[in-house]
């Protein structure tokens, strides 16, 4: 992610809503596409009128690999998965899914959204069982 | 179609030089730079290197690289232009030097790449942060992504990356500079653990010192020396939007650099001689095979352990290692290899009749595209 387009306060607003169990990505006002990571102007139409709107929380695994040794010694701790969710939506994005042990996982998985607090942060994560 | 503005014949390469790749203790990278370039003029028979005056240089995104300015200093030139990019792999860089010969700004260009980082041999390159919340590092994520989904769709298998790294293996020990030239058996790939499940430490290249320069000029001074020219006919360039997009990791993009580059040289998969692909890991080599039209989609696991890509095959790739067997200089010596290639100097490995020659790269995390045509004369 090029840092100019990294948009620290809307990330920090995506977060607050976490810590209050709402999964709320940015929603155009003008054009109603979702876009993801959070960005000042919209991909689609570069209004910059938007809104935070919940979101399903429903994804498909569109592909994952596994980190079973540590190639940054900041991640250490394998081995554990990164997936690309494709949410029902339309974004992507980037998750780790929590309740998976290695070659658990599969393409075309339905995953579901997890909030959970990591370093004092809330965090959006994903599970393969449906919590509900 | 679009046409491109340079013709076949306008854009020369006339030398080139490399150093010895892999391990270069306490050696500055612009002494690997001087020695590069040094040999390229040599082998360009260009005795008065005042006239040299265009300098290109590059930089990586962890900072190692050559500055343009200085290099001109160390060779005691002043170039017309010098000139640098960000993250200046092989043909980006090798592009910003033909578009200023094809213009007229500059009559001959040096396009030369050396750096020394820390841990050659041993550490894995493209460090990079994409995702720190959720520990999604190295560039090499991209391809561990890329191969999960071909694995999925094709029925493809692991077994496929490893004939790529073995057959880089075979092609090495015939390069006197790569840096892994012992041979590799597919069982010896299939031992080792998994690093980025689906890739292992051998499908993911290692940070490499090294050197290497190529020399441009325009095709009536070209003619005047030393070598026979290798002319670059053509280049395919595509950028490709983020994960946003459907089957990111596949790099349809290439398509697209293919259809261009392919269009302006009035070529097809079938003319190659000689595939040239910038191995940052062995997944470039299958998913290029398939997005260029070598062979079908899904169909490169078959095409890989027919054995065409090797020695003898129909479609030799990478005969100089690759970055997997050769040393990492992000695809600048792959153009080095296609110039000696189509000159015929490459002794045990030279493909025999090679007339034409391609190279293809990605950049970023799957972002950037790139082909070029390098035709002998
Ligand atoms: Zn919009």
């Amino acid at each position: 992610m090029a840092d100019v387009l990294y948009d620290k306060e809307s990330d920090e607003a995506f977060r607050a809503y976490l810590s209050k169990g709402e999964i709320r990505l940015q929603c155009c006002s003008d054009c109603k596409g979702f876009r993801y990571p959070p960005r000042f102007a919209c991909p689609h139409c570069l209004s910059r009128k938007w809104h935070w709107e919940k979101v399903s929380g429903e994804g498909v695994i569109e592909t994952y690999l596994w980190y079973c040794q540590p190639v940054d010694p900041r991640f250490a701790d394998v081995p554990y998965n990164v997936a690309v969710v494709r949410l029902a939506e339309g974004p992507a994005i980037y998750a780790n899914i929590t309740d998976a042990v290695l070659d658990d996982l599969k393409i075309g998985q339905p995953v579901w959204a997890n909030i959970e607090t990591r370093n004092g942060r809330p965090r959006l994560s994903f599970v393969r069982e449906n919590p509900s | 179609m679009r046409e491109q503005i340079w013709s076949k014949h306008d854009v020369a390469i006339v030398g080139v030089g490399t150093t010895r790749q892999g391990a270069h203790p306490g050696v500055s990278p612009y002494e690997l730079a001087l020695e590069a370039i040094e040999a390229a003029l040599a082998d360009a028979g260009i005795d008065d290197r005042t006239r040299i005056d265009g300098m290109i240089t590059a930089r990586q995104l962890d900072g190692s690289g050559i500055d343009p300015l200085d290099v001109s200093r160390l060779l005691g030139i002043a170039p017309r232009v010098t000139g640098y990019l960000d993250y200046g792999t092989g043909g980006f860089s090798n592009q910003y030097g033909a578009m200023l010969i094809a213009t007229g700004v500059c009559d001959i260009v040096v396009c030369a790449f050396a750096r020394n980082p820390p841990g050659a041999l041993e550490a894995f390159s493209g460090a990079a942060t994409y995702d720190a919340d959720i520990g999604l590092v190295n560039a090499a994520a991209a391809s561990a992504f890329g191969w999960t989904q071909h694995m999925a769709r094709y029925g493809t298998d692991e077994a496929t990356l490893g004939r790529v790294v073995v057959t880089a293996r075979k092609f090495a020990a015939m390069n006197p500079i790569a840096a892994w030239q012992e041979s590799l058996s597919l069982e010896e790939y299939l031992a080792q653990p998994y690093v980025i499940k689906p890739l292992r430490s051998l499908d993911i290249v290692k940070v490499t010192a090294g050197g290497v320069a190529l020399i441009m000029a325009r095709s009536d001074i070209a003619r005047d020396l030393r070598k026979k020219p290798v002319y670059l006919h053509a280049v395919g360039r595509q950028q490709t939007p983020d994960i946003g997009e459907q089957d990111h990791f596949l790099c349809r993009g290439m398509r697209s650099a293919a259809a261009q580059v392919y269009g302006a040289a009035g070529m097809s998969p079938a003319d190659i001689d000689v595939l040239l692909v910038s191995d940052a890991s062995t997944v470039a080599i299958p998913l290029t095979l398939e997005n260029y039209g070598f062979c079908e989609e899904g169909a490169s696991a078959n095409f890989i352990a027919s054995g065409a890509i090797g020695p003898g095959g129909a479609l030799p790739v990478n005969p100089h290692g690759g970055q997997l067997s050769e040393g990492y200089l992000v695809g600048w010596l792959h153009h080095a290899e296609m110039v000696r290639q189509l000159r015929g100097e490459c002794g045990a490995r030279q493909v025999p009749g090679a007339k034409v020659a391609q190279y293809t790269t990605t950049g970023r995390f799957r972002e950037d595209y790139l082909s070029s045509i390098y035709v002998a004369d």
